[in-house]
């Protein structure tokens, strides 16, 4: 090749390659981020809308508050910490603000571990239960509301118990990924296989029991916000934050594993150990979420599905907006379901599903894409 | 870069694929190897950039073998084109060739990345492409983006499963003038599978051919290209021609294969000759 090639060869392009400065390339650098700008408003629109609908939600039970009261409420106790609490303290920071924040913490920890998981799984269908999570929690709380047994006492026995059975499935594929390779479809099938298992072994309880605890059990399996309190967040809390900034860290891996395994190898991701690996971040907090308010569904397989339609499948974004859109959907499903026959509150567990149901089939039949 | 593979075995469970290969490859070439469906050839690909393990023998790069080097280590050295690539949640061009500096960026990406990856779009003339969505692409389109990724590794050594096999004509030619312009200006070593004949005739600076799990043949194209070979290796009869200074294959009937293995009867160059041609200092 010459030393100096004629304009426009292909042999001058390359000796452009690292030094290139033309006009195309800074205009796909602003396209890139403008693109990005546009992602980190949807996240904060997102933000804003959590903060909207928890203040809405605060204000709706028999004691009369309206917005602004409740912001009002919130900011002065944090500044007069340690005084009296009057009525409407009581009201806001004991009765509404527990579950309120509850739900903002299982709905972001479901939806992003949902995100996750089907990035792993490469599966659309896949949400944070696939594995059988679901089913081994709820075996445990049957079991222990049922037969009464478990760790610890009365409610902590649920608790424990539906943490502890929820992460046999994941033990168990773990255990195969020692004959299998961790492939999604080994993951998936394995995961149904154990939840057919939880499920038999539940039904089987259920039949002999007598109907208090089956209702009791059934209500536990649809999910609930109801049992939030100032005691179990703090536990759920730092799961949650734990498992979301290990996941956001393998945000860029769970990318490249989007393209194949052997494409992902190529680039210099371990597949198999970063799929195990985040399948068991998944599970701990998945757990967590579930032992304190049930089998909660919907918001894992909805949320990251409607962020996809405006961010796109970059896990790097997915994640943090799934999360956030999560907790806007799940505070604002468990409003209706204190609101729609009030004073009865529905399990938000239904309601997440009337919520969740429709809209997906409206966002499936707008989408000409098998995803999107 | 030095690639060498001494004596590599692969089998998938019970069936032998690569069966003893040993290559030798000491500067920058275009490299194709060919061979029918099922003979080895992707696999010895995914054993020299550390995706398979081989059960003997070892692939060395500059002297490392690729089995003690971490595979960030390997990405940052060896740059992979698949031969398809099907993701269930697409990302933008730019995203998915990005994704071709991950081994050598951390957590975010930088200014530097960002740079690398829109001077690589500007080269493979597809700028416009840069914000839709990998999967709205056409088959060729999303070929090159894959072979962008490949050089956003910025590999000394880059490896290609097929990357014409969905390309009109035109398309196809302008990867192989690409990669033959990278093997000179950046000197890259290009180890291509081809099916294509006539299209690697055309480019490569050497040809390997494979049959049965082993280097059958090895040399310029003019050496490999024979009708001996293509009878012995494919089971075709064929005439191969001279177009311009290269050799061109007219395939004209495929042989029948009474059972397994009989197209094997009919000898063409043993393997002797062509681990001779493979030598590092024969002239090529």
């Amino acid at each position: 090749m010459t030393s100096s090639p004629a304009p426009g060869t292909r042999s001058s392009r390359i000796s452009m390659f690292s030094a290139f400065k033309g006009r195309n390339e800074v205009s796909i650098k602003g396209q890139y981020r403008s693109y990005l700008f546009r992602k980190f408003l949807f996240m904060m629109g997102c933000g804003i809308l959590v903060v909207i609908i928890s203040g809405i939600s605060a204000t709706l039970g028999s004691y009369d508050l309206d917005f602004l009261d409740v912001y009002q409420v919130i900011f002065n106790h944090i500044l007069n910490w340690g005084e009296p609490e009057t009525v409407k303290v009581f009201v806001v920071w004991q009765l509404r603000l527990p579950r309120i924040i509850m739900g903002i913490v299982a709905g972001f920890g479901l939806a992003i571990a949902g995100a996750a998981m089907q990035g792993i799984m490469k599966n659309p269908l896949a949400d944070p239960y696939t594995t059988g999570i679901s089913a081994g929690a709820g075996f445990g709380a049957a079991i222990a509301i049922i037969l009464g047994l478990g760790l610890g006492a009365g409610e902590y026995a649920i608790i424990i118990n539906a943490f502890l059975f929820s992460l046999i499935p994941t033990f168990i594929i773990i255990g195969l990924t020692r004959f299998r390779k961790p492939t999604p479809s080994m993951m998936v099938l394995a995961g149904i296989a154990t939840m057919y298992i939880f499920t038999a072994m539940t039904s089987l309880f259920m039949i002999s029991a007598d109907p208090n605890s089956v209702q009791a059990v059934y209500i536990w399996t649809v999910g609930t916000l109801d049992k939030a309190s100032w005691s179990s967040i703090p536990i759920v809390f730092a799961v949650m934050v734990l498992g979301s900034l290990f996941l956001q860290g393998m945000a860029k891996n769970l990318n490249v594993m989007g393209m194949g395994d052997a494409g992902a190898k190529s680039l210099g991701v371990n597949v198999e150990r970063s799929r195990v690996l985040i399948l068991v971040v998944i599970s701990l907090m998945t757990a967590a979420i579930v032992s304190f308010t049930g089998v909660i569904g919907f918001i894992g397989l909805v949320s990251p599905h409607v962020v996809r339609i405006f961010l796109g499948s970059d896990n790097k974004f997915l994640l943090p907006a799934s999360g956030l859109f999560g907790a806007a959907l799940l505070l604002g499903a468990d409003a209706v379901a204190r609101t729609i026959i009030a004073p009865t509150i529905l399990p938000v567990g239904i309601i997440t599903a009337f919520i969740g149901g429709p809209l997906f089939l409206y966002l499936i039949m707008q989408r000409k894409k098998e995803v999107w | 870069m030095k690639l060498k593979i001494n004596d590599v075995v692969f089998s998938y469970s019970s069936l032998k694929v690569l069966d003893s290969v040993c290559l030798d490859l000491n500067e920058s070439k275009f490299v194709c190897i060919l061979g029918p469906n099922g003979v080895g050839k992707s696999t010895l690909v995914h054993c020299i950039n550390r995706i398979l393990k081989p059960q003997e023998g070892v692939v060395l790069l500059d002297q490392t073998n690729v089995q003690d080097m971490g595979l960030k280590e390997v990405a940052r050295k060896v740059g992979y084109v698949p031969q398809a690539s099907t993701d269930m949640f697409p990302l933008t061009v730019v995203d998915t060739v990005l994704m071709g500096r991950h081994p050598h960026s951390g957590w975010s990406t930088n200014e530097a990345d960002l740079d690398i990856v829109t001077g690589i779009l500007s080269m493979l003339e597809i700028e416009d492409l840069a914000m839709r969505s990998f999967d709205e692409l056409s088959a060729g389109q999303k070929q090159k983006v894959l072979i962008a990724r490949g050089l956003a590794q910025e590999p000394q050594l880059l490896l290609l499963d097929e990357p014409t096999s969905n390309l009109d004509i035109r398309h196809q030619l302008e990867v192989m003038e690409l990669l033959g312009e990278l093997v000179r200006s950046r000197k890259l070593l290009v180890v291509m599978v081809s099916h294509d004949l006539n299209i690697t005739a055309r480019y490569a600076d050497l040809v390997i051919m494979m049959k049965g799990g082993k280097i059958f043949d090895a040399g310029t194209p003019e050496q490999v290209f024979t009708e001996n070979n293509i009878r012995s290796v494919y089971g075709v009869e064929a005439q191969v021609v001279t177009a311009g200074t290269k050799p061109y294959v007219v395939p004209l009937a495929a042989l029948k294969i009474k059972k397994e293995g009989a197209v094997s009867d009919i000898v063409g160059i043993e393997g002797s000759l062509a681990m001779e041609r493979l030598e590092p200092d024969h002239a090529l």
